[in-house]
């Protein structure tokens, strides 16, 4: 099981970008395998904290989680991505996705704040990097991907690990297709739910004739440790709602098309409450609908409480779902502001370890 | 006076990027104020380097030469230099053009690779970076720049100096009126043509009401250095010839500008102006054929290069400084090893580069006077 530290800068992080390089040390420290580092516009920039974690760090693989095709433009992300390959010794991590669901939008040209064709536009961002980095010479003229006459100034490593992130049943399937990493972006942490999951991605990987266990995946698990149980289950209140808003397809950015699963037994009232909490510009969850959020339902959508009691659960899901090669851990401590803060991260780090340590341990 | 090392990773650079971060490591012990990082459109991620670099120094700033305003988002560029300022405690600077001049363009929206109105392009990229990097919220639909409902949502940086580098006039007129630094790209090192650069930057400085004096102007120079003249000579006239094509407008991509002239004082003979447009792909073909090379004479050589052993070239600069002494910085721009080009004919050049440095300011450290030394 490989274990990824993510996602920060999160929504409502205020802290000094040296913070995050710190977090980054700690992580590899704690025994984390990754780092992911978010593309929120207007936060500190993804590439920028990827290489400077890169080069704080000697062991630790650092991903994107995620870029997107959008307003970046593929063929600069190519060459950012082969230059911090080339200056970590291989330790970066291209992961993507369509961007459909970011707390801001770049107005970018010719879409303004739409993202149209979101699986094609991934599609072809990955097809234009894989193809900068074998050393071609690439024009593509996509759906939404426009390239003429990009390569490589310098000699880029083929296998550059790409990493999609996805929630819609296409994604998945593109995931399983064209990844080395799948990564189901899902906070809804429910076995027959991952098991639909499995099977878009599997869908995706044999039609493009490949074969299981030739590509990760890794599932996205809100997490918050502590040895005060009651006090982790609380803060893992926050995501879950984000979780639950997302799998009822309650959030303004809902994926089209989506449907919610047939497991999915949240009740409409609570729902329908959430849905009036708008996660992206109120970092904190009102406490009224904290408390509305029983643990039963918690369970559902994180990963909360001692570190012994996370081990247990990933143990469960792991034996449950042996496909999954690796979780990523969307850490989530107390807001004591209302705003993440480096000392909650800080000091959940070691319980973190501990609990990594446990799993690992069998 | 400032010294600016410039500019990696260039066209035919084929070592590790590690090694640019090597360099400007040596950059900083010999002496170098600053060190900038070319985005070379596919070669190594300009904000990539950058970030490395300025990790990986202590003192140095390091600074972009240049970014452009088409192919990043300035939005996204203002919030990657506030990253930028805030890892290194406020040595980032931010150095932007037209990107006219670029030997490869990236395909952009809905541009293509034209490259349209790029002074508009630059002034409307400023503006946004500074807003932002303010704590205002950015709405804008310029000529080029679109920019919807932008703020920034990490902190504030320091304050970041913005580069503006130009050739032509109307460029080098918005560099007076906005940038900290005014960088004069023109290689061509006629006095009388760069005094009329500096008027036109200055004017840009008057007419927006400027107080001339906290506007720094740097100019860009190749310096060759060597204990063996010949060589150092030798080495700097295929730069010379990649100048004398700039300011002569005939290179694939100058003879498509519209906006730019010959200066008066530009004497080339036509027969080596010709000859080189013809003869030499510069942006294909590294290395500057031998017959070619012969055509350029001691005269012509010192019209676009400063190359010497370490005591002339710091002569010559000093010359050069007496006669403009509105000019607060050399960018120098060293002659590109070619073909063979290893880690130690960077190193040799930087640590000669080094010498001259130190006879114009003195040893800037103890390291620095030793690998003057050597």
């Amino acid at each position: 099981m490989k274990f990824t530290f993510g996602n920060l800068p999160t929504i409502g992080w205020r802290e000094r970008t040296a913070r995050l390089v710190d977090l980054a040390v700690r992580a590899e420290a704690a025994g984390f395998d990754r780092f992911g580092v978010s593309d929120w516009k207007f936060y500190q920039d993804c590439f920028v904290v990827m290489t400077a974690t890169l080069q704080a760090t000697s062991a630790l693989e650092v991903e994107s989680l995620v870029t997107e095709p959008y307003t970046r433009n593929p063929a600069i992300t190519a060459a950012a991505f082969a230059t911090m390959d080339d200056l970590s010794d291989g330790r970066a991590i291209l992961g993507i996705g369509a961007g459909v669901e970011s707390s801001t939008r770049v107005w970018t040209a010719p879409w303004g704040h739409e993202r149209p064709h979101p699986v094609e536009a991934v599609r072809e961002a990955v097809d234009v990097c894989r193809r900068m980095w074998r050393g071609e010479e690439v024009t593509l003229d996509g759906e939404v991907v426009r390239v003429a006459g990009a390569k490589l100034s310098f000699a880029g490593r083929p296998d550059t690990r790409i990493l999609i992130a996805a929630r819609s049943p296409r994604m998945m399937a593109l995931a399983g297709e064209a990844a080395d990493i799948v990564h189901l972006a899902s906070f809804y942490v429910s076995v027959p739910s991952h098991r639909r999951n499995i099977g878009h991605i599997e869908r995706g990987a044999e039609r493009a004739g490949r074969r299981r266990g030739s590509y990760e995946i890794d599932i996205s698990m809100p997490c918050s440790v502590s040895d005060d149980g009651r006090a982790a289950r609380e803060a893992a209140k926050r995501p879950a709602a984000i979780g639950i808003l997302w799998t009822a397809a309650a959030d303004e950015y809902a994926l089209r098309g989506w449907r919610r699963p047939d497991d999915f037994r949240v009740p409409d009232d609570l729902v329908r409450s959430l849905s009036g909490w708008n996660f992206r510009q109120q970092p904190a969850l009102p406490a009224e609908l904290a408390a509305s959020i029983s643990d039963e339902i918690l369970e559902q959508f994180a990963l909360a409480g001692t570190p012994e009691e996370c081990a247990a659960k990933l143990r469960d899901v792991q034996r449950a779902l042996p496909e999954v090669t690796g979780v990523r851990i969307y850490a989530v401590p107390p807001l004591p502001h209302g705003k993440p803060q480096y000392d909650g991260y800080v000091d959940m780090m070691d319980g973190l370890g501990r609990m990594i340590e446990l799993v690992n341990a069998g | 006076m400032r010294f600016t090392f410039s500019n990696l990773p260039a066209t035919g650079w084929s070592l590790p990027a590690v090694r640019i971060v090597d360099l400007a490591r040596l950059a900083e012990d010999v002496g170098f104020d600053r060190f900038a990082v070319a985005d070379l459109p596919y070669h190594y991620d300009c904000m990539t380097v950058i970030a490395a670099c300025l990790l990986g120094t202590r003192r140095l700033v390091v600074e972009s030469l240049v970014t452009n305003p088409y192919t990043r988002d300035p939005g996204l560029v203002a919030a990657t230099f506030a990253t930028l300022a805030d890892l290194s405690g406020g040595r980032a600077i931010l150095g932007i053009g037209g990107g006219v001049e670029s030997a490869t363009r990236v395909h952009v929206a809905p541009w293509a690779h034209e490259r349209p109105h790029p002074a508009s392009a630059v002034r409307e990229a400023v503006s946004v970076y500074r807003a932002l990097w303010r704590g205002e919220k950015v709405t804008l639909d310029g000529a080029i720049v679109h920019v919807h409902d932008a703020t920034l949502d990490c902190p504030l940086p320091p304050p970041i100096p913005i580069l503006v580098a130009a050739r032509a006039s109307r460029m080098l007129r918005l560099a007076g009126e906005i940038a900290d630094i005014a960088h004069l790209a023109s290689l061509f090192l006629n006095v009388a043509h760069q005094r009329e650069n500096v008027a036109a930057v200055l004017a840009g400085a008057r007419g927006a009401g400027r107080d001339t004096r906290a506007l720094e102007i740097d100019a860009s120079v190749t310096i060759s250095v060597s204990a063996d003249r010949e060589h150092a000579r030798h080495e700097a006239r295929r730069n010379a010839a990649q100048t004398i094509l700039w300011i002569a407008g005939t290179d694939s991509h100058n003879r498509r500008r519209r906006d730019w002239q010959r200066p008066a004082q530009f004497d080339v003979p036509e027969h080596v102006v010709n000859a080189l447009t013809t003869g030499w792909d510069m942006w294909n073909q590294p290395e500057l054929p031998r017959a070619l090379e012969a055509l350029i004479d001691d005269r012509i050589l010192d019209e676009f290069a400063v190359a010497g052993t370490a005591d002339e070239c710091a002569e010559r600069l000093r010359e050069i400084s007496a006669a403009l002494p509105e000019i607060t910085g050399f960018r120098v721009k060293l002659p590109r090893p070619t073909r063979a080009a290893t880690y130690q004919d960077y190193e040799q050049a930087i640590i000669g580069m080094g010498q001259v440095i130190a006879r114009l300011s003195g040893p800037a450290s103890p390291e620095a006077a030793s690998l003057a030394a050597r």
